[in-house]
């Protein structure tokens, strides 16, 4: 039963866009991991281009199924995430004193990244039921509240700050898509603001101290800032230009911390100047717009709001990264999508890429 | 589903595609604020972070020129280099510096929060820069760290050249010491191009000829990585060697000087009378400049200068003092060439002159009777004298003084010099607003009163006399060479000026002053050495005549200053020899002696060929 609508509002342009995103983020990396590290036998540009390919099976999987049947069994789904998340603690062990990853033979993930996604679905699914007028407080606010808390504490006890941060980011913004009002959004910002300062009032000089070292265990704040500077650097010494590719001083010289990962824009940025850093916030902003469009043209409000919330994920997942690395914001660990190194996060990428595409193909079937 | 749609849920639909059309306009404004950052960062600040990066990647390291050595005239060592062993910190190369500085302090003993603290200035360098936390350890330090270097990561060794003085105190006056250069010398045109924590000359031949001694430091760029590796280097600057010094000293005359010194206060210079070469250069006390060669502590440095014997004075050329009767000389000179006397005038000597209303006193109390030039000059008549400062007057007499080179620098080539003073009329009325008083022409005629000469400066104005009549700047540098022996500098002799007296008179004085070593009733008969015709004059300088001191008078402060001034032999003399010793007695019985041992010596080493 294959309908040929579903060829005729297939989103190249989307397809495409994330490619070259990807196939950008894979050349970048070449240039950031040039050096060869003893411990890793195939370098870390190979190793993406295997997370490629089996991002581009899960595409198809992710585009082939029905987006609708997804968001049925988004209990079943998330509540699969909640436990990785579980397990995580348990599994593995601490990597650096944190639980971040789970290990199945030489494969490990992040089940965090998956999070954001089928956090996404089900707030989609849950909130888009009814409307605020027919569904009770409950089932509106409460229960998707409560389950967000309960992924939110789990990320953040991770402790992964930077993830659970944009997971209260996207409930926030989904909360401004459909359920409040102007003033019922300004009353949870002022109450929130009012709340945070009043908390650190009543912490110790220690106690503070302490949950800034639990929550950045491997940062100290001196290295932080070593970071932030370097990676400023590395941006501002591209200049208009940039050095030209595999040329980049604070990154061939190892200068840049952590540069294949969260660092991967600074080099980008070092190596092809304001030109190639502006050429990427496009494509970025070509790729947001474009699920935005989705989300518009969506054939029921559940594709509606679960376009806009994958596009969330990856609106302030560039915000917060390049934003980081500009020195805007303080260092959280956020990748940037396509273009950092990791499977995980590759994987997550695409699978919101295959949503948005499902999203747009099935906009004219019932 | 979709027919059952209420207006109510199209309105809510309408308002969820507003808000969207919202999202996308937030999106716009984030992104541009971002290309903003961007173009903040890259193209406005863009310059300044490319200078970053490169200062990032690009390490200046400086390569030491070591300090110039300084020799005597047989190019014996008198100042060197040495290393010295620093223990360093680099901190990126430690993930716990805290428990590394505490395993370090308890292996040295020593305070750690000292550590901690040179450790905390470190930040804001450089990364992988090092910090000296113990600058220039003993051997015993070195080797402990170095033993327990595995258990110690990120502390490394460094090594420095360090100023050395081989023989310690020997020469020290002459030589000088070297000090950490202070913001006003980095700031003044004299010192462009040095850095804040160079040790630099600040006294002595050290300091006269830092030009000389400093050399210039070279160095290379690398280009280095994170970890401080360096990956290239990408251009290199040889360091010019500091050229070496060829003093006019000689160490083994110096030596002998000292040690016939040691334990008294005071100062020995021996010249060349042919040159003005300074063959030694006594001072005593002597302190070790090797304490100036890294930061003195607080505690070596008050020991310094709290010690009333002022050891770090140059008392050659620094301390002002009577001549007492080796001014003499000058007094006869001055008369004979003014004519005032022949040598055949004679006076009456009853052991006291009685000038105005009170009585001028020969050291001799009993008198020497009949009293002529010669007798005047050996047994150091100062009745004699008297008369002869009655006849000449002040004016005439400062004349000769200065034409001896007395009151005036010699010329030497240290700042330390000081000039001394010879009183004339003009003198007096400036300074004491009334006219010239009489009685001073009998003390000054005795080199008493307002008189006062530097070592250096009488050992010149009798050198000259020996040579016959060339006053010489005295000279303490032979050559300046490089450091592989190839001459760059010759240093001759400097002539000043001609004494202002006839060939006939200088024959005669020297005559005069042989007299007084050689002839048993002469003053100074405890400088003889058999066979060398040594000359030369006794001076004792009283002490209470200055009146500048309202102390109870303890014993030492009231014994009087003790001069002798030689040269030997008397024809082509090829060593003249000043010895001044503070509160020392008579100059007969006190400075003669070590003037003999001193000039002995220089036979000795000359006949050996030294």
């Amino acid at each position: 039963m294959f309908d040929r609508r579903l060829v005729t509002n297939f989103d190249w342009g989307l397809l495409l866009v994330a490619l070259v995103l990807s196939g950008l983020g894979i050349v970048n990396i070449y240039s950031a991991g040039s050096f060869s590290l003893n411990d890793s036998p195939a370098p870390f540009f190979l190793k993406q281009m295997y997370w490629l390919s089996i991002s581009l099976i899960v595409l198809i999987v992710a585009v082939a199924i029905d987006y609708q049947l997804i968001a049925r069994n988004c209990y079943l789904l998330h509540g699969a995430t909640v436990l990785l998340l579980i397990t995580a603690f348990f599994w593995g062990g601490p990597t650096a004193g944190t639980h971040r990853w789970i290990q199945i033979g030489s494969f490990s993930f992040q089940p965090s990244e998956f999070a954001k996604v089928s956090l996404v679905i089900f707030l989609a699914s849950s909130l888009s039921g009814s409307t605020p007028a027919t569904s009770g407080f409950l089932q509106g606010l409460v229960l998707p509240g409560l389950l967000t808390a309960v992924t939110f504490l789990l990320v953040f006890l991770q402790p992964d700050l930077g993830t659970a941060g944009l997971l209260l980011i996207i409930f926030i913004g989904f909360l401004f898509l459909v359920r409040l009002d102007i003033k019922q959004i300004a009353a949870v910002v002022v109450s929130g603001l009012v709340l945070l300062p009043c908390s650190l009032f009543f912490m110790e000089e220690y106690q503070k101290r302490r949950i800034i070292t639990f929550l950045n265990p491997d940062k100290d704040s001196l290295r932080a800032g070593y970071q932030a500077i370097q990676s400023k650097i590395a941006i501002g010494s591209g200049m208009l230009s940039g050095k030209g590719f595999m040329s980049g001083t604070q990154s061939q010289l190892r200068f840049l911390p952590e540069q294949h990962t969260d660092f991967a824009f600074s080099v980008w940025a070092e190596e092809w100047g304001f030109v190639g850093s502006v050429l990427l916030l496009l494509l970025f902003f070509l790729l947001i717009s474009k699920g935005l469009k989705i989300a518009t043209l969506a054939r029921d409000r559940l594709g509606s709001l679960m376009a806009v919330g994958l596009v969330l994920v990856l609106f302030w997942q560039v915000c917060i990264n390049i934003g980081m690395v500009c020195g805007l914001f303080p260092i959280v660990g956020v990748p940037l999508p396509f273009v950092s190194y990791g499977g995980s996060s590759l994987i997550t990428n695409w699978v919101i890429v295959g949503l948005l595409l499902n999203i747009r193909m099935r906009r004219l079937t019932f | 589903m979709r027919e059952m749609r209420s207006e109510h849920d199209l309105a809510y639909e309408q308002k969820v595609q507003a808000r969207i059309r919202i999202a996308y306009f937030l999106a716009l404004i984030a992104f541009s604020l971002l290309c903003l950052r961007l173009w903040l960062l890259q193209v406005i600040e863009g310059d300044n972070y490319r200078r970053l990066s490169e200062n990032n990647r690009i390490r200046t390291q400086i390569i030491k020129s070591p300090r110039g050595c300084i020799l005597d005239t047989n190019k014996k060592v008198l100042a060197s280099n040495r290393p010295s062993f620093d223990i360093c910190l680099v901190p990126q190369e430690t993930s716990h510096a805290a428990e590394v500085l505490q395993d370090l302090a308890t292996l040295v003993q020593c305070d750690v929060s000292q550590l901690q603290q040179k450790a905390h200035q470190a930040r804001g360098r450089p990364p992988y820069e090092s910090v000296k936390l113990l600058t220039d350890v003993s051997r015993d330090v070195l080797a402990l760290v170095l033993t327990h270097k595995l258990d110690l990561p990120g502390i490394i060794v460094e090594t420095t050249p360090v100023r050395y003085y081989p023989s310690a105190s020997l020469a020290c006056h002459l030589l000088g010491h070297l000090g950490e250069i202070n913001p006003r010398q980095l700031q003044s045109p004299a010192f462009a191009g040095y850095k804040p924590g160079t040790f630099i000359g600040k006294y002595g031949v050290e300091q006269a000829m830092e030009q000389e001694l400093k050399g210039t430091d070279g160095g290379y760029q690398a280009e280095v990585d994170a970890t401080g590796y360096k990956v290239n280097i990408m251009g290199r600057v040889e360091p010019i060697p500091a050229y070496n010094l060829i003093l006019t000293i000689n160490a083994d005359l110096q030596q002998a000087a000292e040690e016939a010194l040691a334990g008294k206060t005071g100062a020995i210079v021996a010249v060349d009378p042919q040159s003005g070469r300074i063959l030694s250069m006594v001072s005593s006390p002597p302190f070790d400049p090797n304490l100036f060669s890294r930061s003195i502590s607080a505690r070596e440095w008050g020991d310094l200068i709290n010690n009333p014997s002022r050891p770090l004075m140059n008392r050659c050329i620094q301390t002002m003092q009577p001549p007492g009767s080796t001014y003499k000389m000058i007094t006869a000179a001055a008369a004979l060439s003014e004519k005032v006397i022949t040598p055949e005038s004679s006076f009456f000597c009853s052991g006291f002159l009685n000038f105005g209303a009170r009585p001028y006193r020969c050291w001799r109390k009993t008198g020497h009777g009949t009293v002529a030039l010669e007798r005047g000059i050996v047994e150091s008549c100062d009745v004699y004298f008297y008369q002869l400062g009655i006849l000449l007057g002040p004016d005439r007499l400062a004349r000769y003084a200065h034409g001896f080179g007395l009151g005036d620098l010699s010329g030497i080539r240290l700042s330390e010099e000081k000039k001394g003073l010879i009183p004339t009329s003009d003198w007096y009325q400036r300074r004491y607003g009334i006219p010239w008083q009489r009685g001073e022409s009998l003390s000054i005629a005795i080199g008493q009163g307002a008189n006062l000469v530097t070592p250096l400066q009488l050992v010149m104005a009798y050198a000259s006399l020996a040579n016959g009549g060339t006053v010489y700047q005295p000279l303490f540098i032979a050559q300046v060479e490089t450091a592989d022996g190839k001459p760059v500098k010759e240093f001759s002799p400097q002539v000043r000026g001609s004494l202002p007296l006839s060939r006939e008179t200088i024959t005669y004085l020297k005559e005069c002053l042989f007299k007084v070593v050689n002839t048993p009733s002469g003053t100074g008969t405890r400088a003889h050495i058999t066979g060398r015709d040594v000359c030369g004059k006794t001076g004792t300088a009283q002490v209470i005549n200055l009146g500048r001191d309202s102390r109870s008078p303890r014993d030492s402060d009231l014994q009087d200053h003790a001069w002798f001034v030689a040269f030997a032999p008397k024809d082509n003399a090829r060593i003249a020899v000043v010895v001044f010793i503070e509160h020392g007695g008579h100059g007969g019985s006190a400075a003669a002696p070590i003037a003999q041992t001193v000039i002995s010596r220089f036979f000795e080493l000359e006949t050996s060929g030294v």
